[in-house]
């Protein structure tokens, strides 16, 4: 990857036209579109250091940062992120579906949530430019729920058995997950071939900062600076004029003319609240989806013949007027074993281990705060909805009518999964005055020159992976700053 | 080439006198390991001594030493009638833990069809879905 990494002392005082917090979906993604329109230089300034795909391969880690030492957390539900180049790019398992329409107007349609202040039509071309950039493979049935405009670039993995089987019965609802697992190699990156280990995959298959944009960080107008903590952010009149970073203990200051704020949704909140910024409301409505873990055994059929580790996506359960009283639920059809094979010989594979991911309902309660002596990020989170908890229990009790085209020998709920690694919410987007942080465009209410990228600007849950939302999201942000 | 009787715990490999009574086999996690894997999967597996100890080691690392260490408790409970429903998923995880690594870390599966039942580890990182197909 070419990377023209600047010390923090050569930059100390410098002026950019762009300064851009954090290297992650978000900013790396509006920084895609926006430098080719840049006339000026591009400060990007991250905490994290460099891990080439090679070196996280050997040491069998994405970063030397633990996600738990960048926060205090006051309860025991673990927010997972990658603090270093590439951000949540280096660790994350590439799932990749869009958001449901639904998914924007959850107020408007059902009476709970929050609306998204547009639809899923605006957000349409740039999930299919997002789904461009990292050759997303996928099934070209799957726009029967999420429509689109343009195919996806790569042809849909090979389903398992089991897949077949439920994309004949229902096929409406059971399509082949979207992912950015190529399903064929690429000019930078093999084919998936299924080893299961998608946060350090060992054929560098997957999308990853490194191998998705492997020239951005070295354009000749951008300068990183590495293992730098931005602090604060320095504002007057409705304008952020600088910002206040640390390097090796030493703080620096950078001035610039437009910022991007793409830190995560725990500490971009952070940094806005240790800058004395605490507009609507920041920080508040932490949430991720709600997940549950079971494991369906079966006779005579066998499972794992697919070519990516999850295979199968089901919408039976994601969209309709009870939403109203219990969340949407996507079933994840899955190519790997959590548990392990069957024990019994001559059975092991027939066994299929799912997932049930339904959304939550943000509260303002579930928050990131700072600690006002070190301004420490400090997450208070309260736990999950009910509203949450009963799209999960629904989508089991039904399971078995569900699964009426496999040979279903039993059903175990295996247990509630402690986290699905998304961190969403903490700025989200709105009209100003209903507790919104950012706007339709993604500026700052208040901070007229400060974009606010990444998944803290989710104004609702959905049961889908977040990432690829993000991406779309920052495309659209640029684009409308850009053209 | 020094090959040993594998999954029925080559005791003298691994600085043990003998295998008799089930109790003697969980005095050490090598034993308890290979005894556990003759017994699930039902066949006289062989492999050589070295490769052996490699898969152990791996397994031990990868389902941690503690966890193994729990489990033998919980299988000698269950042996003295003292198990609980909590120490039987223990178990039943363990064990299907043990039979994927077998599964999936040896040439099992194409040894399974065959006559032979000599097996070669594969390794700590072998590809994990040996099932996978690509083709359409
Ligand atoms: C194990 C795992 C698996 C996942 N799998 C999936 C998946 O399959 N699909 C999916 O959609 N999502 C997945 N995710 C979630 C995904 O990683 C996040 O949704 C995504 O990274 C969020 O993008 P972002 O831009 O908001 O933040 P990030 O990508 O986390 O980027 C934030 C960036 O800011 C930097 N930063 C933080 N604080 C500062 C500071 N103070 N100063 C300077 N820089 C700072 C960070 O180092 C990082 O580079 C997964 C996450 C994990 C942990
Ligand atoms: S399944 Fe394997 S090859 Fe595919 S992305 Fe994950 S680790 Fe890489």
């Amino acid at each position: 990857m070419e990377l023209n990494r600047v010390s923090a002392a050569a930059v100390e005082g410098g002026h950019y036209e762009l300064v851009i917090i954090g290297s992650g979906f978000g900013s790396t993604f509006f920084l895609s579109q926006a430098i080719e329109k840049l006339k000026g230089r591009v400060l990007v300034i991250e905490w994290g250091d460099f891990h080439p795909w090679a070196w996280q391969i050997q040491s069998q880690s994405n970063t030397l940062i633990t996600p738990d030492s960048t926060y205090r957390n006051l309860g025991e539900k673990p927010w997972n992120t990658t603090i270093a180049l590439g951000g949540g790019m280096n660790c994350w398992f590439s799932q990749t579906p869009r958001l449901h329409p639904s998914d924007f107007a959850t107020r408007t349609r059902y009476g709970v949530g929050h609306d998204w202040p547009f639809g899923y039509d605006e957000l349409e071309p740039f999930y299919g430019q997002a789904e461009r950039i990292m050759s997303i493979s996928g099934d070209p049935d799957m726009a029967r729920v999420l429509p689109r405009s343009t195919p996806f670039p790569q042809p849909p993995h090979r389903g398992t058995a089991i897949d077949r089987l439920m994309k004949a019965a229902m096929p409406d609802y059971h399509f082949i997950t979207p992912t950015a697992r190529p399903r064929v190699a690429t000019e930078h990156r093999g084919a998936c071939c299924s080893n299961a280990s998608c946060n350090l995959c060992p054929v560098n298959a997957k999308f990853t900062a490194e191998n998705g944009f492997p020239t951005l960080f070295g354009h000749p107008k951008v300068d990183v600076v590495l293992k730098s903590q931005v602090q604060r952010l320095e504002y007057s009149g409705g304008q952020v004029s600088g910002v206040e970073f640390v390097h090796d203990g030493r703080t620096h200051h950078v001035s610039g003319d437009l910022f991007v704020l793409g830190a995560n949704a725990i500490q971009s909140p952070a940094i806005l609240l240790r800058s004395g910024m605490d507009h609507g409301d920041t920080g508040r409505g932490l949430h991720e989806q709600v997940g549950a873990n079971l494991e369906v055994f079966l006779d005579g059929l066998e499972n794992f013949d697919g070519s990516t580790i999850t295979t199968g996506l089901n919408y039976f359960f994601y969209d309709g007027d009870f939403r109203k009283e219990r969340s949407a639920a996507l079933l994840y059809f899955e190519n790997r074993w959590p548990y392990g094979l069957r024990k019994e010989p001559g059975r092991h594979r027939e066994i299929l281990p799912m997932m049930i991911a339904s959304e939550d309902l943000p509260h303002r309660d579930n928050r990131v705060t700072i600690d006002p002596e070190t301004g420490q990020a400090i997450i208070d989170y309260r736990g999950e909805s009910d509203y949450g908890k009963r799209g999960v229990e629904h989508a089991f009790a039904n399971l078995d009518k569900l699964l009426a085209p496999l040979p279903v020998e039993s059903i175990q709920f295996k247990e509630w999964r402690l986290t699905e690694s998304h961190v969403q919410g903490t700025l989200r987007m709105g009209v100003d005055g209903d507790g919104s942080v950012i706007d339709a465009g993604m500026i700052h209410h208040r901070l007229r020159n400060l974009v606010v990228v990444g998944t803290a600007a989710f104004p609702s849950c959905s049961p889908a992976n977040p990432s690829l939302t993000a991406a779309a999201l920052s495309l659209r942000a640029a684009h409308r700053l850009f053209g | 080439m020094n090959r040993r009787r594998f999954f029925v715990a080559s005791a003298a490999t691994l600085g043990v006198a003998a295998i008799g009574t089930a109790a003697f086999v969980y005095q050490d996690r090598y034993s308890f390991i290979a005894e556990a894997v003759r017994r699930l999967m039902g066949h006289d597996y062989r492999v050589a001594a070295a490769q052996q100890k490699a898969f152990v080691d791996d397994f031990l690392e990868d389902y941690s030493d503690k966890r193994t260490a729990g489990l033998i408790t919980f299988q000698r409970g269950h042996e003295l009638g003292l198990g609980s429903s909590f120490s039987a998923y223990q178990i039943d995880r363990f064990e299907r833990e043990l039979i994927t690594h077998v599964v999936t870390h040896t040439d099992y599966l194409a040894k399974a069809a065959g006559d032979s039942h000599e097996l070669s580890y594969l390794g700590r990182y072998p590809c994990r879905n040996p099932f996978a197909q690509f083709t359409v």
